[in-house]
C-alpha cells in the first residue's frame, strides 16, 4: 500500500512561499494498492492528484470523504478524471440529515458558482451513501468507516489491505466536548456521554494497530479551542498509545504555520514519540510505502 | 488610487512551489481611493490576506468600513469571503455590490456559501452576527462610493454566470478591472472597450494563450493578445495580465509578459502582492 499526500493544510488553501516545504492545498491523500486507487477528500489538493491519475491512466477511482466543509470538497470540481470519458469515480461518504452527498456535490457545482456543473462531466460518478458505522470493500482493500467528533459531522475511515493498516481520523475533537449538530437525539448529560464514548471507541477501532495514522493536529494545546472540533498533537500521540499505531502523521496544519514553524512543530514531537511510534509530519509530495 | 493585488490567479487556489513569484490566491485586488475609502475588487483567496492586514488599520476594534464590488459568484471570486476575518468583528461594516445569479439573488448565493454543510465559520450575513454586511444587488450602469465614479457593464462570460467588469474613477485616475471574459464575437469587446477607454491601469483576463485557446473556445476566458487588443484600441496607460491559468508557472507566466517587452504599452503579468499607484 502506497500513501501519497497532495494536501495538507486545514481550513483554506495557503498561497505562500514560506509555507510551500510542507505545502499549502487543502487535504487530500493518494491509497494505492495493486488492485485499486483510492482518494481521501477533495481539498485543492485533488487538482494535482488528478492530473496524475490522467498521466497513469488511471479510470477507476474511489474518492472517500471524510465531510463536506470547503477545504475537503473544494477540489472536485477541479478534478482532471471528471472530465475524461470511459473514467468511473465513485464517491463514498456520509448523507447529512437535509441532504445526500450527491446534493451537497451538485450544490458546489452549480452554474452561478461553477462554469461545469455535475451533469456535464464525461466521467461516469456514482454517489455511494455511507451509514455512520460501516464496513465495506474496495476492490481487494477492506475499508471501515466511523463518525468522528466534528460540528456538521465528519467521518473517518480505516483501510487494511494484505496486512497493512491505514486510518484517516481527521476532523475531529478526540479528548473535547460532543460536538454533534442538531441531527443527534442526545439531550440528557447521560445520553451525551454514551455518543462520546461511542464515538470515542469507534475512533479507537478505526486507529487500531495501523501501520500509519493520519491525525488532525489543527490546533496545539495552547491553542485549543472547544467547538471547531479539531485535536492537538498531543492528542494524536495519546490516540497513537491507545491503539498502539506504527507510524503518526501530524497533517491538517493550521493556515498560519509556515515551514519554520513546522519543522520546530516536528522536532519536537519527534522527541516527545512514545517508545514503539514513529512520528512524521503530513507534507505535500511526501510518499509512504506501507 | 493606491493598488495592491492580493490574488491574480484564476479558478483555484494553486499553492505551488514554482508559482510562488506571480501567486495562488485567485483574485481579490485591494484600492485606496483619494477620499481614503477602501474598495476591494472581488473576494477570492486572496480576500483572506487582505483582512489580516485590514485587521492593522481600525478594522480589527470594530472601526473598519469596505466595499466590495464582485464580478459574478464563481468560486474563485468569492471563496475568500468566509475567511475575511474582519467580517467576524461586529462594529465593522461590509457593503458588498453584485449582481447575483440568474436566478437567484446575490446575498442568497453568498449565505449558501456559509451554510454549515460547507462551512464552520459563524454566518456574518445574518443579523447580530459579527460585522454589519449589506449585500446590494446591482444593475449594469453608474454609481458612486464616496467620490469614486464607478461604471458597471456586464460581458461575455459562460452561460449560467453574470459576470460584470467594472470602471472606477477617483480624482485624476482611473482602473478598469475585467478578471473574467471571452470574446466570442466582435460585438462582446464593446463594453470592454467602454470600460477600458483611457484608464491609467486595465487589469484583463488572460486565462489562456492563442494557441491553448483553440481548444477552449467557450469557457469564458481571453487570451494575453485580447487583452492586448483592448488595451491598445482602449488607449490605456498599462495593462495587467491577470487570472494567471492553474497550471501556468512563474517562468510561462514570465514568458506571456515579455513578448509584448517592445511594445507602445507597458504590460505586465499580475503579480500577487505587486502595488501601483495611480494619479496623485
Amino acid at each position: 500500500m502506497k500513501v501519497t499526500f497532495w494536501g495538507v493544510r486545514g481550513s483554506f488553501p495557503v498561497a505562500l512561499s514560506h509555507c510551500m516545504r510542507y505545502g499549502g492545498n487543502t487535504p487530500c491523500i493518494g491509497i494505492e494498492t495493486d488492485t485499486s486507487t483510492i482518494l481521501i477528500d477533495a481539498g485543492t489538493g485533488i487538482r494535482q492528484a488528478g492530473n496524475d491519475l490522467v498521466e497513469r491512466g488511471i479510470d477507476q477511482i474511489d474518492l472517500l470523504i471524510s465531510h463536506t466543509h470547503w477545504d475537503h470538497v473544494q477540489g472536485f470540481p477541479h478534478f482532471a478524471p471528471l472530465y475524461r470519458s470511459g473514467t468511473t469515480i465513485r464517491i463514498h461518504g456520509l448523507n447529512h440529515k437535509d441532504h445526500t452527498l450527491e446534493q451537497i456535490f451538485a450544490a458546489q457545482q452549480q452554474p452561478a458558482f461553477s462554469a461545469m456543473t455535475l451533469d456535464q462531466v464525461e466521467a461516469k460518478l456514482e454517489f455511494i451513501a455511507l451509514e455512520e458505522e460501516q464496513k465495506f470493500s474496495i476492490a481487494a482493500a477492506q475499508v471501515q468507516c466511523h463518525r468522528l467528533n466534528h460540528p456538521g459531522m465528519a467521518c473517518g475511515y480505516r483501510i487494511e489491505h494484505q496486512g497493512v493498516a491505514f486510518s484517516y481520523i481527521s476532523d475531529t475533537d478526540l479528548y473535547g466536548e460532543l460536538l454533534l449538530g442538531d441531527d443527534i437525539p442526545a439531550s440528557s448529560e447521560s445520553e451525551k456521554e454514551e455518543w462520546l464514548e461511542r464515538l470515542r471507541q469507534g475512533t479507537r477501532n478505526l486507529a487500531h494497530r495501523t501501520n500509519l495514522m493520519v491525525c488532525d493536529t489543527f490546533f496545539l494545546p495552547e491553542e485549543y479551542d472547544p467547538g471547531w472540533g479539531h485535536s492537538s498533537p498531543d492528542d494524536a500521540l495519546r490516540l497513537g498509545q491507545e491503539t498502539q499505531a506504527q507510524r503518526i502523521a501530524l497533517f491538517h496544519h493550521r493556515p498560519e504555520r509556515t515551514d519554520e514553524v513546522l519543522d520546530e512543530l516536528f522536532a519536537h514531537y519527534q522527541s516527545q514519540a512514545p517508545d514503539g511510534i514513529e512520528v512524521l509530519i503530513a507534507k505535500e509530495g511526501l510518499e509512504v510505502t506501507l | 488610487m493606491q493598488i495592491k493585488l492580493w490574488g491574480t490567479r484564476g479558478s483555484i487556489p494553486t499553492p505551488s512551489k514554482g508559482q510562488t513569484i506571480y501567486g495562488g490566491n485567485t483574485p481579490c485586488v485591494a484600492v485606496r481611493t483619494s477620499d481614503r475609502r477602501q474598495l476591494i475588487l472581488d473576494g477570492g483567496m486572496g480576500l483572506h490576506w487582505l483582512g489580516k492586514d485590514l485587521l492593522q488599520a481600525g478594522f480589527s476594534s470594530g472601526t473598519g468600513r469596505a466595499y466590495i464590488l464582485l464580478t459574478h459568484t464563481h468560486w474563485d471570486h468569492i471563496q475568500g469571503i468566509p475567511f475575511c476575518y474582519p467580517m467576524l468583528i461586529s462594529g465593522n461594516r461590509f457593503f458588498i455590490y453584485g449582481c447575483g445569479g440568474p436566478s437567484t439573488s446575490m446575498v442568497d448565493l453568498l449565505k449558501q456559501q456559509m451554510a454549515t454543510t460547507y462551512c464552520p465559520v459563524p454566518n456574518f450575513f445574518e443579523d447580530l452576527i459579527g460585522a454589519t454586511v449589506q449585500v446590494e444587488n446591482i444593475d449594469p450602469g453608474q454609481f458612486a462610493i464616496g467620490e469614486t465614479r464607478i461604471l458597471a457593464r456586464q460581458v461575455n462570460h459562460v452561460p449560467g454566470a453574470v459576470c460584470l467588469g467594472y470602471r472606477l474613477e477617483n480624482g485624476t485616475s482611473s482602473l478598469a478591472y475585467l478578471p473574467d471574459v471571452e470574446y466570442l464575437e466582435e460585438e462582446h469587446r464593446q463594453q470592454a472597450l467602454e470600460l477600458a477607454q483611457g484608464v491609467d491601469l486595465l487589469i484583463h483576463n488572460a486565462h489562456f494563450t492563442t494557441e491553448e485557446y483553440k481548444n477552449h473556445r467557450g469557457q469564458g476566458y481571453a487570451t494575453d493578445a485580447d487583452a492586448l487588443d483592448i488595451a491598445t484600441r482602449a488607449g490605456v496607460g498599462r495593462l495587467l495580465l491577470f487570472h494567471h491559468h492553474p497550471e501556468r508557472d512563474d517562468d510561462a507566466i514570465e514568458r506571456m509578459a515579455a513578448a509584448y517587452a517592445d511594445g507602445d504599452i507597458p504590460v505586465e503579468a499580475a503579480r500577487q502582492g505587486a502595488q501601483y499607484t495611480l494619479g496623485t
